[in-house]
């Protein structure tokens, strides 16, 4: 009886082609991974990044490594969306600190533009396990709540989920291979849509991570505004998280970001309360729950600044920033000295 | 799931890993099975359409084959279903049923908060030209009718093709389904070489210029200078020839895995030296069946009536005919149908003009007229590309417009070096097939370039990947 033949029929030796492809792509990804490896580390090249999908934080997280490496470590860092990223300048703050305290505090802005509170959650997590920041100083207002605004692709970003625990390949290789983080700043200095953003974010960030605002254009014209009728549960869930962190070595206290006293009953649903009803209300209630503090700027011991400090009717411009940030400071010492906080203590 | 996915690289290792080990007979039943659960991971109403459609054509095929008198009315029974049905789904997809109905039925607010659509049954327009080839040819004996429904389903159905091709025809596939398959050294370096091939034109090549390509290039092209929508328009022609090219190249490599191999789709389209070339390099198998199905019956029936062979009726008849139908079956749509004209009005001038000229052999002319052929055609190609594109015919005069009025000052960058780059790897690569006239030509260099180039090549795939902003997963020509 005839058998029928085995369809494989490999004979050896084989692949050779492909053992020496293999071989040489190995040999010559280890040299390239060394030789960025020693160039970063020798300054001859700046540190690309983590390579996620945000520019900011690209941009900011070698910046903090510098810094904190620098200076040994930093004391407290802040984070929040353009309006803290614009509002906040580290410098003035520690200046001013330094003088009500009497101590040299290092802070650093880690605002990302967009931030909504389910990326702060993620974000402040991976902030206070990588850098154990003293303080976290976490600026907030109804935007950050309200629809998809462009931050949240971090969600999906593989380093972001990485850092949280979820491991993933792209994720590992964003955090150990310089090889792949380099070429992911070269795509991504390449790439239309990033270039110009991320251009004007590296010559605008100062070292300790302010983006400086020189313009100053007070009008309702072209300012988002929120028309919704609730604003969002994961952002709340995701300052939930936030706040959580207080107390495991980290003081975390939450600031609302000022607004133009002409955009307040403009901004949630074209009325006032709604700003109270919607984001002021939750947010406070959360922040009571947890015992964090909640710095006020729109009511009570208001933070105000003439209209040639504004950069826009969210935003404040350089001048502006050096007011809030010295008030914030103040802010600040006074939760110390009146025991809400502790920080800034060697 | 998609065929640039984990998932698939699991399924076909899995499909391989149990193929080896059965017998011929096992072999087609765990294929067909394999190819119905691929099929039913985009959605079960298409293996559906799939098993009706089979059953319908192998009982035709039957009843045609055994020649009785009412053999040409199975025939055309046969073909009217298959076409019918193609209609229908070419036409809903179109969204031309669902516009007609939605107008018959405007009064009624339950109907309009219906969701109407049907969904163009995943692979139909592929196979279903591959029931009507095989039809014909058993109507005229060019193949046996298939008594063995389990290789006919496996020829209608073979998941390597499924999702894009290339169209096969029975009398060449049916034999392989039932013959002892081998897959030996050289199976598995030329179906390895096909797969890594079609990797670079898909993920590195047809990616990069993906990103490049603007998304509002038909919808606002008023915002974009003159430069930059011819450019962006050469861009698209080079994606969508690598998304397609390198989508046949993966699945005949993963054919040659299965000793079974499929027929190639694309010969360096971009070297046609004439419209008619161009057609015999570009999406080969749908060529070759409109050539066969629709051109060339034309031909004969317009002989048959006398029409003599240089008249113009002659040279220009049948190939519009087969254009349109090509534009047809891509789409319903009038830019569609326009794009499929334009390629037949091409070949008609072609024809029309040559009969006045003496016949030179391509390799005795000169080296510039060639050249100058080449470059003529490839730019007559990039200009059909627009309608292809656009998705509209107004888009269509809106582009053209804007290409001739646009005040744009063109925002020339480094930028442009990236897509540049692609373009300079995608010529490169199909000079390289040309000169040897072999889409495999790589595998003649020394072994230690081979490897060099694999390496460099594994590791373009790799951080193409890895890197990658957009979806690298689908291909253009799964929407058809």
């Amino acid at each position: 009886m005839e058998t029928e033949q085995t369809t494989l029929q490999i004979h050896t030796p084989a692949g050779k082609v492909l053992r020496q492809a293999l071989a040489t792509l190995l040999i010559a990804l280890l040299l390239l991974e060394g030789g960025l490896r020693l160039a970063v580390t020798s300054g001859w090249m700046p540190d690309p990044g983590p390579g996620t999908t945000n520019a900011d934080l690209n941009i900011k997280m070698p910046m903090l490594d510098a810094l904190a490496q620098r200076e040994g470590g930093v004391d407290c860092i802040f984070l929040g969306s353009s309006m803290t990223n614009d509002d906040v300048d580290p410098e003035v703050f520690a200046s001013r600190y330094g003088e009500l305290s009497g101590t040299t505090v290092t802070c650093f802005n880690f605002a990302v533009a967009t931030l909504t509170g389910e990326i702060a959650g993620g974000l402040s997590q991976i902030l206070a396990e990588r850098y154990h920041p003293d303080l976290l100083v976490y600026g907030t207002s109804a935007r950050d709540y309200s629809k998809e605004l462009g931050a949240r692709a971090l969600k999906d970003d593989g380093w972001f989920r990485y850092q949280l625990g979820e491991w993933n390949l792209t994720g590992w290789l964003k955090e150990y291979s310089m090889l792949y983080r380099t070429y992911l700043k070269i795509l991504s200095d390449f790439n239309p849509a990033n270039r110009e953003y991320a251009i004007s974010v590296r010559q605008n960030t100062s070292p300790y991570g302010h983006f400086v605002v020189h313009v100053n254009v007070i009008s309702l014209e072209g300012q988002n505004t929120i028309h919704e009728e609730t604003l969002l549960k994961k952002d709340f869930a995701g300052l939930k998280r936030l706040v959580s962190l207080d107390g495991a070595g980290v003081s975390v206290v939450v600031m609302e970001i000022p607004v133009h006293e002409a955009f307040l009953p403009e901004y949630v649903n074209e009325k006032s309360e709604d700003y109270y009803r919607l984001f002021f209300d939750p947010a406070t209630e959360i922040l009571t729950k947890a015992g964090i503090p909640f710095i006020h700027t729109l009511t009570g011991t208001r933070f105000t600044a003439p209209d040639e400090e504004w950069a826009d009717l969210k935003h404040l411009n350089n001048k502006g920033s050096a007011r809030f940030s010295a008030w914030l400071a103040d802010e600040i010492w006074q939760l110390e000295q009146a025991g809400v906080i502790t920080w800034g203590e060697d | 799931m998609q065929i640039i996915s984990w998932q698939f690289v699991v399924f076909v290792l899995v499909v391989l890993a149990v193929y080896y080990l059965l017998p011929r007979r096992g072999q087609n039943i765990w294929l067909l099975t394999a190819s119905i659960g691929f099929l039913a991971t985009w959605n079960v109403y298409s293996v559906v359409v799939l098993v009706v459609t089979v059953l319908v054509n192998y009982y035709a095929g039957r009843k045609i084959w055994r020649g009785d008198v009412k053999q040409k009315k199975w025939l055309w029974l046969g073909i009217g279903v298959n076409l019918a049905a193609l209609f229908f789904f070419r036409f809903e997809s179109s969204g031309y049923l669902e516009r007609a109905i939605r107008a018959l039925l405007s009064l009624s607010d339950l109907v309009n908060s219906f969701e109407m659509r049907i969904l163009l049954p995943v692979g139909f327009s592929y196979y279903c030209l591959q029931a009507i080839s095989y039809l014909v040819d058993v109507a005229q004996k060019q193949c046996k009718a298939s008594t063995n429904l389990v290789d006919f389903a496996l020829y209608m159905a073979y998941f390597p093709r499924m999702l894009s091709g290339p169209i096969e025809r029975a009398r060449s596939f049916l034999p392989l389904l039932s013959t002892q398959r081998v897959v030996d050294n050289e199976a598995i370096s030329r179906g390895f070489t096909r797969i890594i091939i079609g990797l670079v034109r898909k993920v590195v090549i047809a990616g990069i210029l993906s990103g490049y390509i603007a998304k509002d290039l038909f919808s606002s092209p008023a915002s974009y200078s003159t430069l930059e929508l011819i450019f962006q328009v050469f861009l698209y022609a080079v994606w969508v020839y690598n998304d397609f090219a390198g989508y046949t190249c993966i699945v005949r490599g993963i054919s040659d895995f299965l000793g079974i191999p499929l027929s190639p789709n694309f010969n360096t389209p971009y070297f046609a030296h004439s419209f008619t070339d161009f057609w015999n390099r570009w999406h080969i198998s749908l060529s070759y069946w409109l050539r066969d199905y629709i051109f060339f019956p034309l031909s004969r029936h317009l002989l048959r009536r006398k029409v003599n062979p240089r008249s113009a009726i002659y040279l220009a008849v049948p190939p519009l005919a087969a254009m349109l139908a090509s534009g047809l079956w891509h789409n319903f749509g009038a830019y569609m149908i326009f794009w499929g004209l334009l390629h037949g009005i091409f070949q008609a001038l072609e024809k029309l003009s040559a009969r006045r000229k003496p016949v030179v052999k391509w390799e005795d002319r000169p080296l510039y007229k060639r050249l100058a052929s080449i470059a003529l055609v490839f730019l007559g190609v990039v200009l059909t590309w627009i309608p292809f594109a656009s998705g509209s015919l107004s888009r269509v005069g809106g582009f053209m417009k804007a290409v001739f009025t646009s005040t744009v000052i063109p925002d020339i960058t480094t930028l442009w070096l990236i897509p540049f780059f692609a373009i300079t790897i995608n010529f490169g690569l199909d000079l390289l097939q040309y000169r040897h006239n072999d889409e495999l030509a790589i595998r003649r260099w020394p072994v230690f370039a081979q490897s060099a180039l694999l390496a460099i090549a594994l590791l373009a795939i790799l951080v193409s990947f890895l890197g990658s902003q957009t979806a690298l997963a689908s291909f253009v020509y799964q929407g058809f």
